[in-house]
């Protein structure tokens, strides 16, 4: 209970050094003296207005809805088919033989250079910003799902099979959860791959999202609308790596990560 | 009587850059509800006769005939008791002790009873619903142990189980499965270890092995009488025993 009071006051000090640091920069005496556009560095007052007014407005709530939209069906796409795949890569040789040395060749390749191609290919509706994240989701979680069939300990393996378990209990009750630990790791790089791609991909071809909001900010000298668009996703991508340590600890919480000391 | 286990004209060559003979022309039988241990110097391919008799590896000429079956592969007939820790750390003691019946298609209600027998008999009684992390090694070795029991093995097939316990945890767990071992209806035990007292405490017959390639030295009867209670490896009869085997190990060959 102390800890969790003593978070919250350094939570405290750390974003207030932020906004004491930025209310003392943004002072037109300060600013002006680093650069001739006031505007850049709007007062911190100023600011709090703006965010206001954008977010009553419901400009930054729908940017905010129709990027997550994209990124929830992208990212869930994603980690469906890139955690199947792993699975089957990382249990079967002849899939694993098959599929490697393509997987190899893809991953590669950043998905932001894909798209282009994906634009050619699909238009630039929605699909294929959807297709896009699930594109990079998909690789960093089979990767990380293969690499957790392959490292569960043999002698898991081997007490299961002497115990008597068949193949579907051996890839149900051991190889999958004791590939968690990596599995979930896999989701959370795989989220931080998915917000800069959605955020690339609405920047480029889009015309609602945050991304856009972006954009939209740099075109009409609006620093306001940057500011308010990269809050956003810093608020969106923290939220969503909550969740993902939420089910780490719910997955996982077996890991002796901080082995309480054994009761003798 | 028919043998339990069958071990016949077994040799296992590993190959590699060079090749390493690590048993070879093991001959030997073991009868039901027998303690067979096997001792030998490190290296002396005691775990890889202990893996061919379990089925994890196939040797390079002869066989293994269980109940009459040749060993083609692993199996609930015969469950290993690892010298690593292979209590499955996901999973609540209570749901390590159901594996096997889990594995055997065992309805929940008699997987909970026969468990909650097993789970009684180790002492581990009240700890159901724990993880392995908050165990102490111990208590990991007797929930293995349970667990192995629970499945219903004719053969148990220990590996040093008890090789990475301090010594006086060790001493304890020897009692245990002991008493375990006379308590339950008798199972034949393929037993690993270096450790003679270990091998003369528990066992009705003891093999020595030579170092590299394993061939069998001598086999000896240990003739201890049973139930054996700890003290006993104080007394001048186990030490007599000791030194025989000592001996025994030390001769050269040839």
């Amino acid at each position: 209970m102390r800890e969790e009071k003593n978070q919250l006051y350094y939570f405290l000090i750390s974003y207030g050094i932020v906004i004491a640091l930025y209310s003392f920069v943004s002072l037109p005496q300060v600013s002006t003296f680093f650069y001739p556009r006031p505007e850049i560095l709007p007062p911190i007052t100023w600011f709090f207005k703006k965010v206001y007014q954008v977010s009553t407005s419901g400009l930054l709530f729908r940017s905010i809805g129709i990027s997550l939209l994209r990124m929830v069906s992208g990212y869930v796409m994603g980690a469906v088919i890139g955690v199947s795949v792993g699975l089957l890569m990382g249990w079967s040789r002849k899939v694993d033989y098959t599929l490697n040395p393509l997987v190899q060749f893809i991953r590669p390749i950043p998905a932001l250079a894909l798209i282009p191609l994906f634009i050619l290919w699909f238009g630039i509706g929605e699909i294929t910003k959807i297709l896009l994240i699930a594109e990079g989701v998909a690789f960093v979680t089979l990767i990380s799902t293969y690499e957790g069939i392959k490292n569960v300990p043999t002698v898991y393996i081997e007490a299961a099979r002497c115990l008597g378990a068949n193949e579907r209990l051996l890839l149900q009750k051991i190889m999958i959860p004791a590939s968690f630990p990596y599995i979930i790791s896999g989701f959370r790089v795989a989220l931080a791959t998915a917000w800069a791609i959605i955020v690339a991909a609405e920047i480029v071809a889009s015309d609602k999202g945050l991304g856009y909001l972006i954009l939209a900010g740099s075109h009409h000298v609006d620093a306001s609308l940057i500011y308010v668009g990269i809050i956003g996703i810093g608020v969106l991508a923290y939220a969503f790596d909550k969740f993902i340590r939420w089910i780490d600890v719910t997955l996982t919480g077996w890991m002796e990560v901080e082995r309480e000391e054994a009761q003798q | 009587m028919t043998p339990k286990i069958i071990i016949q004209k077994l040799y296992m060559t590993f190959k590699g850059i060079t090749e390493v003979k690590a048993l070879e022309n093991i001959n030997m039988n073991i009868s039901p509800n027998e303690f067979v241990s096997v001792i030998g110097p490190s290296g002396c391919g005691k775990t890889t006769l202990l893996r061919i008799v379990a089925g994890f590896i196939k040797p390079t000429k002869g066989e293994v005939i269980c109940d009459g079956e040749m060993v083609k592969g692993p199996g609930p007939k015969r469950v290993v008791v690892f010298q690593q820790d292979a209590v499955f750390p996901w999973m609540t003691v209570q749901q390590n002790i159901e594996f096997g019946l889990l594995a055997e298609g065992e309805h929940s209600k008699e997987r909970k009873e026969i468990a909650a027998h097993f789970i009684n008999l180790v002492g581990l009684r009240g700890f159901e619903r724990n993880l392995p992390k908050t165990l102490s090694g111990g208590m990991r070795k007797r929930v293995d142990l349970a667990r192995a029991y629970a499945a219903d093995p004719e053969v148990l097939l220990m590996d040093e189980p008890f090789g990475f316990l301090d010594a006086q945890t060790k001493s304890k767990m020897q009692e245990e499965l002991l008493n375990i071992w006379t308590q339950e209806e008798k199972r034949t035990v393929f037993f690993i270890t270096h450790d003679l007292a270990e091998a003369v405490y528990l066992s009705d017959r003891v093999m020595v092995l030579t170092a590299r390639p394993g061939r069998i030295k001598r086999m000896i009867d240990i003739p201890l009488s049973r139930p054996r209670e700890n003290e006993i490896k104080f007394t001048k009869e186990f030490s007599n025993i000791e030194r025989e085997i000592w001996e025994t190990m030390r001769e050269r060959e040839g």
